[in-house]
């Protein structure tokens, strides 16, 4: 059943981005048909090349390991604000 | 070692105490309006001895919102340290403890009565607390003690510390970490001091109210992977404010961070037992009991984070995700519209209840909830797909097939929309193209080798 295999990808996520320490309060997170969103504000801590959390690098990679939880088929990524920081 | 082994060594060296202050020095530039982040900054500024810079930044919090009862005592507090000056006028027309609820009230009254000269006063403020209210009588005594410290009593320090070690589990484990065994007569002041403050505290001006910089201090080291130096941190920050809760659940995200999934849910609960209504807390543990499978367990957790919190979209949304994983249709919609009440732009809400309403039978609701997508600039394959689902089954053959076309274009690897696709087309009579439709569907979807006997009940083959 889809919707039971959306709540678990939706656990999944989550998990995932609290355990890179990602602000979750200012997040928004969904999933529908195996596709997850996230939108609301992600905080960037920098780095260099991208690579610091929230750089491209950092997204990308990110991206990359949610596409790897069982039964996702889709990424979208809508941040409304992104907070860069320079080195 | 080799020089790329020294380069990684440097890298994974964190000075938490700098990267915290540019931290959030960059928060201020790119908000100066902010008179949070204003306090935040003087309050690190503070615990780093640079109480000049401090009184600014409170200065700064204080012109933005006067009625700011946090930053007016820190500013106090400042203002004490940098000049040496403590009016009794300015504590009293300030009116600050009014504003603020215990144990602050009297913890915060305890330093101005230490600080004024008035000793006694000071203790009895913290015994009377720990009398009244025995929930803050841990960090009462912790307080009594850090007092106790600069006045260079030892033995009132050893005393206090045996009643917190005596009134909570987790002062007592902490304590017994950093050296405290029970009896320790004859240990010295300055030992004492490295103890309970660390190096960067002086027991004379140690503030009751600047927890947050040791858990921002905390979380810092910890996205960097210095987990152990991060629970140090989370525990001064536990020791300073007694919010056993809030400690419990950072030590949850440190267990997570760890791989220990038993810990975080054993801390988990305990926040919970400790503070019922933390909805941060139930929110985390039904999404633990989720994806271990326990969803009935995850189900309860955030009903009753709805029931505490109703106006919070974060958490109608995810109940409804759980009610229509638990197949309770109805109860989800609420869930939904009720997440979109508070937040039009939750766009997950939209797009989830726009599913549901495909599924129900509701294809004009269905293209109602979606449509504000478009203009909020959301993007995705699937909602061309869900658009795609409810004008085929209003009969719009074409406007599916171009939904369906936009998708392929936007994302060509998104399975559902060549299985709808192929749908479209067999609608349409054309067969051979609906065939292939199935085919890329199979080609990329990842259940392929379950799906293949059944689609489209074999359909599919040419």
């Amino acid at each position: 059943m889809q919707q039971t295999i959306d709540s678990q990808i939706q656990a999944r996520v989550r998990l995932l981005l609290a355990r890179k320490w990602v602000d979750l309060k200012s997040l928004t997170i969904g999933t529908t048909n195996g596709t997850v969103y996230l939108g609301g504000g992600l905080k960037l801590t920098g780095g260099k090349n991208g690579e610091g959390r929230g750089g491209r690098t950092w997204l990308t990679r990110l991206r990359q390991e949610i596409c790897a939880i069982p039964d996702v088929n889709d990424v979208v990524f809508q941040f409304h604000q992104i907070e860069e920081e320079n080195d | 070692m080799s020089e790329g082994q020294a380069a990684q060594s440097i890298e994974l060296v964190v000075d938490p105490w700098s990267e915290a202050t540019h931290e959030l020095e960059r928060d201020r530039d790119a908000h100066p309006g902010f008179a949070d982040v204003r306090n935040q900054l003087g309050m690190i500024y503070l615990e780093d001895s640079r109480p000049q810079d401090a009184l600014r930044e409170f200065q700064a919090a204080l012109a933005k919102n006067p009625a700011y009862s946090l930053a007016k005592f820190h500013y106090l507090v400042a203002k004490r340290i940098h000049e040496g000056v403590l009016e009794a006028e300015e504590w009293d027309a300030e009116n600050i403890i009014q504003q603020v609820d215990e144990p602050q009230a009297s913890l915060w009254t305890s330093w101005y009565l230490s600080q004024s000269g008035d000793v006694r006063g000071s203790v009895e403020v913290l015994d009377r607390l720990a009398r009244t209210e025995p929930r803050f009588a841990a960090v009462a005594h912790y307080h009594r003690a850090i007092r106790s410290i600069s006045l260079g009593d030892p033995t009132a320090v050893e005393s206090a510390l045996g009643q917190v070690s005596e009134c909570h589990p987790v002062y007592r484990r902490i304590l017994a970490e950093r050296g405290w065994t029970g009896s320790q007569a004859g240990r010295s002041i300055a030992s004492w001091t490295r103890a309970l403050l660390g190096e960067w505290s002086d027991p004379q001006t140690w503030c009751p109210s600047t927890s947050p910089v040791f858990e921002v201090l905390g979380t810092r080291c910890a996205r960097e992977g210095a987990l152990e130096q991060a629970r140090g941190f989370y525990e001064d920050a536990f020791l300073r404010d007694g919010a056993e809760s809030l400690h419990q659940l950072r030590i949850s995200r440190l267990a997570l961070a760890n791989g220990d999934e038993d810990e975080a849910v054993q801390a988990l609960r305990r926040a919970i037992e400790v503070d019922p209504t933390s909805v941060e807390a139930r929110i985390a543990l039904g999404w633990e009991y989720q994806s271990q499978g326990y969803h009935d367990e995850a189900l309860v957790q955030f009903e009753v984070a709805a029931r505490l919190q109703p106006g919070y979209p974060d958490v109608q949304y995810n109940l409804g995700l759980l009610y229509e994983a638990h197949g309770r249709a109805r109860d989800a919609r609420t869930c939904y519209e009720r997440a979109l009440e508070t937040n039009g732009k939750y766009f997950q809400a939209r797009a989830s209840l726009a599913q549901l309403l495909i599924g129900s039978g509701d294809f004009e609701g269905a293209l109602g909830a979606l449509r504000p997508l478009e203009r909020q600039g959301i993007r995705s394959a699937d909602l061309l797909v869900q658009k795609a689902e409810a004008h085929m089954a209003l009969g719009e053959l074409e406007a599916a097939i171009r939904e369906l076309e936009r998708a392929v274009e936007l994302n060509p690897n998104y399975p559902r929309t060549y299985y709808i696709l192929g749908q479209a087309y067999r609608k349409q009579g054309w067969k051979r193209k609906a065939q292939e439709a199935w085919k890329q569907h199979l080609e990329r979807t990842r259940s392929w080798r379950e799906q293949q006997p059944h689609l489209e009940e074999g359909e599919w083959r040419p």
